[in-house]
């Protein structure tokens, strides 16, 4: 049987595995304590550009949820107030960056300093058989976070060279650490940056191609690893253009916002889609219901490849630990020998 | 008697200098206060119909909001000489336990275009803290935000707070990225606002019923 790491890489070139994978961008701690039978933390851990594992507990978990990758988090700092809220979560609130004056005040770490990847390079070292992806930000959503999103909105229109030069500082910082990634042995960068609400992104697709999509082109020149573009919403009308920078892979395809087997018919034959599982099923279903929409997810995208299940956002602390181990039992259960080998979806697109 | 069709325009554009003229111009050349705010209020209906049809982006939505926000200041005065008032009051809302504010905010904002007095109680806001607002204001509408599955369960307490309270005029409508309409229905809300375009359809049908 091939590994996990063997199964995630095939269905990111939109390959058919023996197996479809189960992955995760993100999985809470909170979530998972009871679970594991650890003490619950004494200090606060979360942290949004941090890591919630070590990775002897990251393979831990991974084995308890059948799961087939671990991540690692090295993202930049967000200049924002962050007020904690329950189960160790975290908001941004009001953006601190509104002047061209208040720009000065942005440091972040120097991304040629060896010492900024030291976890990094030993979690890709320690990976084992599991694929490990690397989880960082593009850049627009810690720009739209520092400036405030109303503030960032309007700025688009009344004073667009600031938030140009807001992104610039944080796409010059990601290109390096893309390059640095790639070269430490991750398998697949992933960048998570919500840009969308249920009916679209947050802001035009002609914006996205003037502002956003010539610094995913910058950044893109610097992978050399499976590039995963995480965003909530709908980011449908933006799909055409991610495929042509060429980013492997979207996640979470939230079922609310986008219909993804209209997404795999459309264009499976450019993009792997990892995700749908529905959160408010992982949270308030039952275990049969998950199973069975798990099955239904499995059977209409994974036949030809170029799916992977996961949940339609995160393993967050009120997923429901039952519910949860049903959608990767399903996986086990649904996507392996079994599966069709035919591909019955996806259009292939003629060569230009 | 001033042509209002360029004011709803430039709203419209979120052209806040030219709305703000052109609302001076209008109120000086004595045009009946309701026609100018019927042409203000018809300017943010466009852009929540646009909104929705994946016309137009946040960032017009605000950028006319704020070009509204700025002409209705002009006209207000006028308003209150007049007699004319909101067409009713809202209190709005993110439930406990959840800081998220940019989908509460819009619809705020596409409230107030619509002659909808909004008393915002912010974020993190307790269930009985909006049946208390409604009583205070005596508010026909009580709009309430999740961003989370965890929170949005929350809102369930929230029209239990308000039918408590015996508020039995005062409409509950609920939105946000996990919210659906069966959920609505199951707490016993009287409407579900998919997004922040539609609220305002969704506002004025849920007064008329």
């Amino acid at each position: 049987m091939p590994t996990s790491r063997e199964l995630v890489a095939a269905a990111l070139r939109r390959e058919q595995p023996d197996r479809v994978p189960y992955c995760e961008v993100y999985v809470s701690r909170s979530f998972v304590t009871p679970l594991m039978g650890w003490d619950p933390p004494t200090t606060a851990k979360a942290n949004f550009e941090g890591n919630e594992f070590t990775i002897d507990e990251y393979k831990a978990v991974a084995e308890r949820l059948g799961l087939d990758n671990i991540t690692f988090v090295l993202r930049a700092p967000v200049y924002s107030e962050i007020v904690p809220g329950d189960h160790d979560t975290l908001f941004y609130t009001r953006g601190l960056i509104r002047s061209a004056a208040d720009v000065e005040t942005i440091l972040l770490p120097d991304p040629d300093d060896d010492a900024l990847y030291e976890g990094a390079a030993s979690f890709a070292r320690d990976r084992g058989d599991y694929s490990a992806w690397f989880i960082t930000r593009h850049g627009i959503s810690p720009t739209m976070l520092s400036m405030g999103i109303e503030e960032f909105s309007v700025a688009l229109y009344d004073d667009r060279r600031l938030v140009e030069r807001i992104l610039d500082l944080y796409v010059d910082w990601i290109e390096v650490v893309a390059e640095r990634a790639s070269r430490l042995g991750f398998d697949a960068f992933v960048t998570t940056d919500d840009i969308a609400f249920n009916n679209g992104p947050f802001f035009s697709p002609q914006i996205f191609r003037e502002l956003v999509l010539p610094r995913f082109v910058r950044v893109a020149k610097r992978i050399s690893i499976p590039w995963v573009f995480h965003s909530d919403g709908n980011v449908t009308p933006l799909l055409d253009d991610l495929a042509a920078v060429g980013i492997a892979a979207i996640h979470p395809v939230e079922p609310a916002a986008m219909d993804i087997r209209q997404v795999k018919r459309t264009y499976g034959d450019r993009l792997c889609l990892i995700g749908n599982v529905d959160m408010n099923l992982l949270s308030l279903g039952t275990a049969d219901e998950v199973e069975e929409t798990v099955r239904g997810l499995i059977y209409d995208l994974a036949p030809g490849g170029g799916y992977i299940v996961s949940s339609g956002n995160s393993l967050a602390h009120y997923c429901r630990p039952e519910n949860v181990l049903a959608m990767s039992g399903a996986v086990r259960r649904y996507g392996g020998e079994q599966l069709p080998q035919t591909i019955a979806t996806a259009p292939r697109r003629s060569a230009p | 008697m001033a042509d209002l069709a360029p004011l709803t325009a430039a709203i419209e554009a979120g052209d806040r200098t030219t709305a703000v003229r052109l609302a001076q111009e209008a109120v000086a050349a004595g045009t009946p206060p309701q026609e100018i705010l019927d042409s203000m209020t018809f300017a943010m209906q466009e852009i929540g119909g646009r909104f929705q049809r994946n016309e137009i982006w946040v960032p017009e939505m605000l950028i006319a909001a704020r070009a509204m926000k700025e002409a209705m200041a002009v006209l207000e005065p006028v308003l209150v000489g007049a007699g004319i008032k909101p067409e009713a009051t809202a209190i709005l809302g993110t439930v406990k336990g959840d800081l998220h504010d940019i989908g509460k905010n819009l619809v705020g904002m596409m409230w107030k275009g619509a002659n909808i007095e909004v008393v915002d109680l912010g974020t993190n806001v307790p269930p009985a803290r909006f049946a208390e607002a409604a009583k205070e204001h005596g508010a026909r509408l009580v709009g309430v935000s999740a961003l989370l599955t965890t929170t949005m369960v929350g809102m369930r307490d929230v029209v239990a707070a308000i039918r408590t309270a015996g508020l039995d005029d005062t409409k509950v409508i609920v939105g946000g990225a996990p919210v659906t309409e069966a959920f609505a229905r199951e707490i016993g809300a009287d409407a579900y606002a998919g997004d922040a375009g539609s609220a305002v359809e969704v506002a004025q049908a849920a007064l008329r019923g």
